[in-house]
Formats: C-alpha cells, sequence, structure tokens
C-alpha cells in the first residue's frame, strides 16, 4: 500500500503535536511494510530525506516579508497546491490528510484520479478565517472515504455538526521509547510543563499564577519548561509572550525556582518525563493532549483539564488530576487557578506511592503504537480495497 | 555560491528548529559564513570556543568534527544535540569573568586546556567591560599559535552614520531583545572601530592579523512581515552595504597573540634573558664594545653576546643563534653606557615587540655637516631602528621573518624588522632612556664621497619600503634633511633667474641655504675667508653628493626625496 502523509510542517521544523503524530504512523506504517512518503515543506532547499523507511519530501517553502505582510495565507496556500501537483505525479494508493493539510483539492483528486483520503480532524474548534476556508474544511470533511478524530467525544461532535461517520483514531505513543528510565527524584518534585508558552491556549499563564501557592506550599518544588516558544513561522512571536507571563510568578524565590529547558528532543524527553513528579497541560480546547499520554507511559502522573481529550485520557484518579477548564475565559478564573494549584500538589503526592507508575503505564497502553498503528492500518486498508473493488466492477 | 556558503545551508537543513528560527539563522547567514571562513582558515582550529553562540556557527564547527566548547550566554536559544558542549551559562560578562578566574561554571571538571581559536560573536561591543580587559581574560586561555576571532559593530556603519545624522544615538540602533535564535541579542555598549579595536587589542597582547568590513546579515528575514515601505528601506541600505565597505556593518578581525611578548605588568623581578648583537667589521673596535658591556647593571649571568656583519642577512644568523628572550642590537662605534640593557629591557613593556633607543654622538666625534636621518647629534623618534641602539623579542622578531635579507646591507636594513613587525601588528615602540654614544669617524680620504652618494641613494629605496620614513623620519616629507631642502630651493632659484633671466630668484631661493650653513661662514676677520671658502666649496661638493644621490635613487625607487 502506497500511503502519503502531506502536511506544510514536518521534523526538523516542527516535532510535536500533528507532527510527532505522523511520524510514529509513518513510521509504523513503513514498519508493515508499506510505502510511505510525508509531502512536507522546507523554509530551506527542496530535498528528498529519508527517515529509516519513510521518504520526506520537503517542497519549497515561499516564504517572504511582503507576503506575511498583504497576503499571509498564501504560503499555505501554495503548499496545498504544490502538494496536490506531487500527489498528482506520485499516485499514491491513500492519502491521510488531518485538519491543516491544506489540500483543499483531495476531493477533486479523489474524483478524477480515483485517488482515496483519510480526513483526520486533530482540533476541536477550528477557526477559519474565511468563508472559501469553512467551505473547504466541510467539504473534505464530506468528501473523505473515512473521517478520524481523535477520541470518542470529538468523533461524535463531527457526526453531530456534519452527519458523517466518524472513526476514533488516537494519535499513539511509543511505549517502548516512552518508558520509566530513571527513578524518581520525589525530594525535590518537578513540575514539567511541555507545551508551547507562546501558544494562548496551552493555559501558561494559569501555571504560572498557579505556582506561586505551589511554591509557597512545596518550596522545593521546580516548575521545567520544555516547550518550544513561538511556533511555526506563521507565528510572530519571538519569545516575547514567554518572558511577559514570567512577571506572573510574583516571588522572587517562586521564580527561581522555574527552570526553562526548551522543547528538549525526542531522545531526551523520556528521561524528563520519568524525572518529573507531574506533568500539566492546563489547556482548553486540546483534541487529544499527547503529552499527557507520553507522561502516563514514562509512569508520571498528570494534571490536566477535565474537558475536551485530557478529560478522556485523565479518567482514573490513580494517575492524575484534573480541573474545571472548559473554555478560553475558564484560563482568566482566579479559583481555577487554586484548583490548580491543589491538582499539583495532589499530583505530587501521587508520584510519592510506589504504584503510580505500573498505574500510569497500565493506563497508556491503551494508546500504544502497535494498537493504534495496528487500527490506522486496518482503516487506510479497508478504504484501499474498497477503491480497489470499485476498480474491478467498473472493469 | 562559495563553498562556505553550501556548508553553512546543509547544516542549516539539518538543525533541529522551527521554520522561524531558520529563517533567523537564515537572515545571519553571511556573518556565519564569514566566521566559519575565518576559523577553518586558521592553521590550527582543532579545538574552539565559541561565546554566545549562534547555533548554525557551532553546528557548523561541530560537523567538521572540530571539539566545541561553548559558553552560553542567557537568552540565546541552542538545539539539544549542541547542550553537551556547553560548559558555561550565564550573563554575558560573568562567563568572560569566570575565564579569568578560572570558576568552573557547573559542577562539570573544569577543561583548563587553551583553547585554538575563541570566537567572540558581537561581544566585545556588549560587554560591561573594556575590550582590552575581555581580551586579557582570553589570553590564558588562547593556544600557543591561536587566535581569536571577533565580530562586532563597526563604527561607521551605515546604521551608525544615519543615526548620528538625525541625532539619534548610535548606540541604539540595535533593540534590546531578551531572547535570541542567533548571536547574542544584547544592545551593544560601545562602538568601536578597527584603530580602536586594533589599540584594545594590542593593549592585551594581541596583534590583529586580518580585519575586514562586511554585510553581517542578508536584507531582510523570510518571515518577518514588513510593509513595502521598510522593505524597501532596508534592500536599498542591504545595497549601499554591499557595494560601500565603508557602510558595512560589522568588523571582522583575526587577533593573534604576540609571539614571546609578556603578558601581566612587564618583567618582575625575574629579567629575561638578552643576548646583545655587535654589529660591525672591526674586530677589535667590536670587542671595546663589548668591554663597555661589562660595566652593565644588568645581571651579566644573563646576557651573552653575538658577533654579526652590518647587513640583514648576518644580522638574522645571530637573531637565530641568540640564547636571549630579548636581543639587543647595538654596533662597534657604540659605547652603551652602564645602564642600557635593563634601560632598554625595562622600557620595552607590555606586549612591545621592538624598541629604539636613542644615539647620541660621542664627545669627540666627527660632526656630519648633511646629517641624514641616522646621522644626526641626536637620533631617536623618527621610526629608525638603527643597528647602533634597538632591542627586539626574539620569537616575534623570528615569527615575521627577522630582517629584510634582500635589502642587504642598503641604508636602512636595519630598520626593515621593525617594519615587518609593524605590518604584522606587533607594537613598536621608541625610548632614549636606553640611549648609547656613538663615534662618527671623520672621513680620512675620499671615499665618503662613494659611500654617501650610497646612502643618498637608498633613502628613497627605503621609503618605498616603509612609507611611514616619510613622516617620521624625513624633513617636510620629501627632503632628507633640512640642509638639502635648502640646497634644492637655492638650485630652483638658479634655475629659475636663469629661465626669467632675473638673479633677484637667485638670491631669494640661496636665502634658506645660506642660513643653514651660515654658522661656517667667517666673514670677519679676512684671515677666515680661506677657510669659508673652503668649507663653502666642501658643502657644494656634500650637497652635489648628496643630490645626485638622492636623485638617482628617487628615479629608482620611483619615490622623491630630495
Amino acid at each position: 500500500m502506497k500511503i502519503a502523509y502531506p502536511y506544510p510542517s514536518y521534523w526538523p521544523y516542527v516535532r510535536r503535536g500533528a507532527e510527532r503524530c505522523i511520524h510514529d504512523f509513518s513510521g509504523y506504517l513503513a514498519g508493515q511494510g508499506h510505502d510511505v512518503e510525508i509531502i512536507t515543506s522546507t523554509p530551506g532547499r527542496p530535498r528528498v530525506a529519508y527517515d529509516g523507511d519513510v521518504k520526506v519530501t520537503y517542497l519549497r517553502q515561499i516564504s517572504h516579508p511582503l507576503m506575511y505582510q498583504y497576503i499571509p495565507r498564501f504560503r499555505i496556500a501554495a503548499y496545498g497546491m504544490d502538494a496536490s501537483r506531487h500527489l498528482v505525479r506520485e499516485r499514491p494508493d491513500v492519502a491521510h490528510l488531518l485538519s491543516f493539510s491544506y489540500v483543499n483539492l483531495a476531493p477533486l483528486l479523489r474524483t478524477m484520479l480515483d485517488m482515496p483520503f483519510a480526513f483526520h480532524v486533530i482540533m476541536r474548534n477550528h477557526y477559519w478565517g474565511t468563508r472559501y476556508q469553512r467551505l473547504a474544511y466541510a467539504n473534505l470533511i464530506r468528501s473523505a472515504d473515512i473521517v478520524f478524530a481523535l477520541t470518542r467525544g470529538g468523533a461524535d461532535a463531527i457526526t453531530a455538526e456534519h452527519g458523517v461517520p466518524c472513526e476514533v483514531l488516537s494519535p499513539p505513543v511509543d511505549t517502548r521509547h516512552f518508558r520509566p528510565v530513571v527513578k524518581r527524584d520525589t525530594t525535590n518534585p518537578v513540575v514539567l510543563f511541555p507545551a508551547d508558552l507562546a501558544d494562548p491556549r496551552k493555559g501558561g499563564p494559569l501555571l504560572f499564577k498557579a505556582w506561586n501557592r505551589v511554591h509557597a506550599e512545596c518550596p522545593e518544588a521546580v516548575l521545567a519548561l520544555a516547550g518550544p516558544v513561538g511556533m511555526a513561522g506563521y507565528s510572530q512571536d519571538r519569545g516575547e509572550r514567554l518572558f511577559s507571563q514570567l512577571q506572573l510568578v510574583k516571588d522572587p524565590k517562586a521564580r527561581d525556582q522555574i527552570d526553562f529547558r526548551g522543547p528538549g528532543d525526542r531522545d531526551g524527553l523520556p528521561r524528563w518525563y520519568a524525572e518529573a513528579s507531574v506533568t500539566v497541560l492546563p489547556s482548553v480546547e486540546e483534541a487529544f493532549g499527547m503529552v499527557l499520554v507520553e507522561s502516563l507511559a514514562c509512569g508520571t502522573p498528570v494534571v490536566a483539564s477535565s474537558f475536551d481529550g485530557p478529560g478522556e485520557i485523565v479518567t482514573d484518579p490513580r494517575i492524575g488530576a484534573t480541573v474545571a477548564l472548559r473554555d478560553w475565559s475558564d484560563l482568566d478564573n482566579t479559583k481555577l487557578v487554586d484548583d490548580l494549584a491543589v491538582a499539583l500538589l495532589t499530583a505530587i503526592d501521587l508520584s510519592r506511592q510506589p504504584e503510580t507508575v505500573d498505574a500510569c503505564r497500565a493506563h497508556a497502553e491503551q494508546w500504544s503504537l502497535e494498537r493504534i498503528g495496528a487500527h490506522a492500518e486496518d482503516m487506510l486498508s479497508s478504504i484501499v480495497g474498497a477503491r480497489r473493488s470499485r476498480q474491478k466492477r467498473s472493469a | 555560491m562559495s563553498a562556505t556558503d553550501t556548508i553553512v545551508l546543509d547544516v542549516l537543513d539539518e538543525l533541529a528548529v522551527t521554520d522561524t528560527v531558520f529563517h533567523d539563522l537564515a537572515h545571519a547567514r553571511p556573518l556565519i559564513a564569514r566566521l566559519y571562513a575565518a576559523v577553518t582558515a586558521r592553521p590550527q582550529s582543532d579545538r574552539v570556543l565559541l561565546v554566545g553562540p549562534n547555533v548554525a556557527l557551532a553546528q557548523a564547527l561541530v560537523r567538521d568534527g572540530r571539539e566545541v566548547e561553548i559558553w552560553q550566554v542567557l537568552g540565546v536559544a541552542i538545539t539539544e544535540n549542541l547542550r553537551p558542549n556547553v560548559t558555561r551559562v550565564g550573563e554575558l560578562d560573568t562567563l568572560i569573568g569566570a575565564a579569568a578566574d578560572g570558576e568552573p561554571g557547573d559542577g562539570r571538571p573544569f577543561d583548563v586546556r587553551p583553547f585554538d581559536v575563541i570566537v567572540l560573536p558581537f561581544v566585545l561591543d556588549a560587554a560591561t567591560a573594556e575590550p582590552a580587559v575581555l581580551l586579557s581574560a582570553l589570553r590564558d586561555r588562547t593556544a600557543p599559535g591561536g587566535s581569536v576571532i571577533v565580530a562586532l559593530r563597526h563604527a561607521g556603519a551605515l546604521d551608525a552614520r544615519l543615526r548620528a545624522l538625525s541625532g539619534r544615538s548610535v548606540l541604539s540602533a540595535r533593540a534590546d531583545l531578551r531572547h535570541s535564535w542567533s548571536w547574542p541579542s544584547a544592545a551593544p555598549r560601545r562602538l568601536l572601530d578597527t584603530d580602536a579595536l586594533r589599540a584594545a587589542a594590542r593593549s592585551a597582547g594581541f596583534r590583529m592579523e586580518v580585519a575586514e568590513r562586511v554585510v553581517d546579515a542578508n536584507a531582510t528575514a523570510g518571515v518577518d512581515a514588513l510593509p513595502f515601505s521598510r522593505w524597501l528601506r532596508d534592500q536599498v541600505s542591504y545595497a549601499a552595504k554591499r557595494a560601500v565597505p565603508a557602510l558595512r556593518d560589522t568588523l571582522v578581525a583575526t587577533l593573534t597573540p604576540f609571539s614571546g611578548t609578556r603578558v601581566g605588568d612587564g618583567y618582575g623581578p625575574d629579567l629575561p634573558h638578552v643576548t646583545v648583537v655587535v654589529v660591525g667589521n672591526d674586530p677589535d673596535r667590536a670587542l671595546r664594545t663589548v668591554g663597555s658591556l661589562e660595566e652593565q647593571t644588568y645581571p651579566g649571568e644573563r646576557v651573552d653576546v653575538q658577533f654579526a656583519a652590518p647587513n640583514a642577512a648576518a644580522a638574522n644568523a645571530a637573531v637565530r643563534a641568540a640564547r636571549g628572550d630579548v636581543v639587543a642590537f647595538t654596533d662597534d662605534e657604540s659605547r652603551p653606557p652602564a645602564g642600557w640593557l635593563e634601560s632598554g629591557v625595562r622600557a620595552m613593556g607590555e606586549h612591545t615587540a621592538a624598541l629604539a633607543g636613542g644615539v647620541l654622538a660621542e664627545q669627540g666625534s666627527a660632526v656630519p655637516f648633511l646629517a641624514l636621518p641616522d646621522r644626526r647629534l641626536r637620533v631617536g623618534d623618527n621610526g629608525l631602528f638603527l643597528a647602533a641602539n634597538s632591542f627586539y623579542v626574539r620569537d616575534a622578531l623570528l615569527s615575521v621573518g627577522g630582517f629584510d635579507e634582500r635589502v642587504d646591507a642598503a641604508w636602512g636594513w636595519d630598520s626593515t624588522a621593525a617594519v615587518r613587525l609593524r605590518a604584522a601588528g606587533y607594537p613598536t615602540t621608541e625610548d632614549e632612556s636606553a640611549f648609547v654614544f656613538r663615534m662618527y669617524p671623520f672621513p680620512a680620504d675620499r671615499s665618503w664621497i662613494r659611500e654617501e652618494f650610497e646612502r643618498a641613494r637608498d633613502i628613497p629605496v627605503a621609503v618605498r619600503r616603509d612609507p611611514s620614513l616619510r613622516r617620521t623620519a624625513l624633513h617636510r616629507r620629501y627632503f632628507a634633511a633640512a640642509r638639502t631642502r635648502g640646497f634644492d630651493i637655492a638650485l630652483a632659484g638658479v634655475a629659475v633667474a636663469v629661465v626669467r633671466r632675473k638673479p633677484a630668484y637667485a638670491v631669494v631661493g640661496a636665502v634658506p641655504w645660506v642660513r643653514t650653513m651660515i654658522e661656517y661662514v667667517d666673514l670677519w676677520p679676512p684671515a677666515e675667508w680661506r677657510t669659508s671658502v673652503r668649507n663653502v666649496r666642501g658643502i657644494v661638493l656634500r650637497n652635489g653628493v648628496w643630490l645626485a644621490g638622492l636623485t638617482t635613487g628617487s628615479i629608482r625607487a620611483r619615490r622623491v626625496v630630495l
């Protein structure tokens, strides 16, 4: 089976979220003997690289100061056109698109070239800027051979909104890579925040406010900031948001207990997770929460929202605590600041219990790469099989 | 596209950074490539210290298999794969301060091995401490034969000029960002030009080997949204900088430690070993000079003597054979006073590579009428490093090839080493406290005509070798001496008088010359007239010989000295 993953950004430029998901899926499928190609873009020179058995085609990314000023969406539209042209040339058996793959011509390719595609909805709410984008998104969902959501709740929401059946295909976690690689030091608990501070959805300011109280209750605790600062090229933020957020930690001693680590790399992340007492993701509108599953796979309890994707992950009090973060307004809610602090202290206590590591690890197994990867392979094989049946019938 | 540019592009493609960071680094690519080329051009660059750093530059050096140590300035982002190379993290000022103290930055054992190359991008102009202090702190961390490569904002950059013209502070030319994906982003505390950097480097014991103005960044970063007017302004500014080197923002300089010169407060109680080279062809006179050395206040066990004929090759051979750290030259006509060596060695001061001492005419010496620069009653402060009295740091002298043997024994051969040292960036100095007395012999026969002619002929050649002699050694830049100037003007007056048929021109033109020789002409009593006529005849003859020599030399060297 020849499978294509078009997505405008990929490693090494962005390594979290959708990009990590594509990496794990493509690696698994290539390991199963499929011919997998990731079609992405690069700010550098166009090239073809190989990540193991996975072919990575880097198309030229269009970047220009005037373009970002006057037609900022042109870059992504140009990528969509370029990727579509590449798909026509390569003719994969199936294309696995994600919400922001921007291959809006996929329904046309499906009709004209009989190229089936799966569409993976990776956000709870898509804030499209134009009417065209809204229509194109809806058209992709309606035309796809199969639609995936990251969680059951997400799938139900898609069906309710668009009236199409929707399967659940969660992001996998490689439990052989993410595992408890070191023994945790519970005397100096580390609270790990692995999300992007420049992304307002991730709740950085809420965490900093809560940190004042956590530090007062547990002065030896360290807050490790292990996320990227600033997102991909479309973001104009250069870290200013991070430094302004730090002002929310009023106590200088509490600020001294903040360790700015940066995003780290894939090889080092299991150690960071395993060393931490708790991984926190106080975000809203989170479709899933991959870092939570990675943390659990490393035996570390988590603190996250009780709604949306995280709410569907943190379902057992033995593996962490939740805070009722429903929407954007909750990120400014003073009461929830206290709730987050309490949840963090609870999770720190939880991390000191010897059975927590096994409980977390066992909970994460339901998203193991083997299980989720096999499910993805089945789903994609089914639509390729349906296409072949169609072709036989017409022949 | 150069090979260096291609290497940097390859590195950028490999780096695990977001595309925003990629664009930031690609924006800085011209300077990254320039610094990479500067490092790889060094004869030894296996072990490199990078302060800042810029991850693309660091990655390019690591990729080559170099041992790269990074001192990370707070706020400068770094990729995960380079973290093992980071040995220190801190504010810019404390990072370099720790170098002086030798304190480790973290729990790891402190690696005291010196570096082959230290790269300081935008450090000297941004740190609180003066550049000379920072460089001094790094001097001991630089391996023998190593170098320091600095990049800093130049005071003459287009941006600085425009800000100055519009009444704004030139130091505000760069925003003080707290976070950087590229170079350390601290705002400059000072702007230096090439001379200021050279002076700072000298006082820290470095010579500036290479310095060039470079365009440090592309016109715009691809990912930064810009309105058309701003974009156009950046393009025009970039084009201007490309076209006019004097407007370029950044100075990149390679500094190398002075060979064999000292660090610290000069010679303390441990005076260096000195080799005295006695230059001359007469063994008896040379031994007499050696005899005068026995009265020196300098410890005798730290002095040895070499002999050399008066030419460049022989002098170089003596230097190579010398055992001393310092080589002092004198000649067989000189008599060094008791404190000569001690004064000379102490006067060399910190990092000085060569010193010219004063030469005073000995009592009873002939008083040369037409005193060439090296034959004045009191020689010094004229850019000449005479064999009669000069001091050199032996290693520095050898590192520049010693005296220029192509000059052989021509006039000024003894100053050629100093010219080379200055050209290589070594500080040289003059000090009259280390003086010698020299006997200028009376000419015994007419052989002086040939000698004076040849010496005069060689002066324009020497000026061609070292143009600074015009300023330091010549009279009014074009005349060998005030008396040759007077004679030349007199001749010109005669010529004009002949052409215009007006004797008054000759009279007026002769005034300066007459003033130079009036002391040799006694008009009263009449018994002295005969002597005066003989003196005038001799003066005219000497002026004629000199003019012939200088004219011949000027034609030969294509440099006018009269």
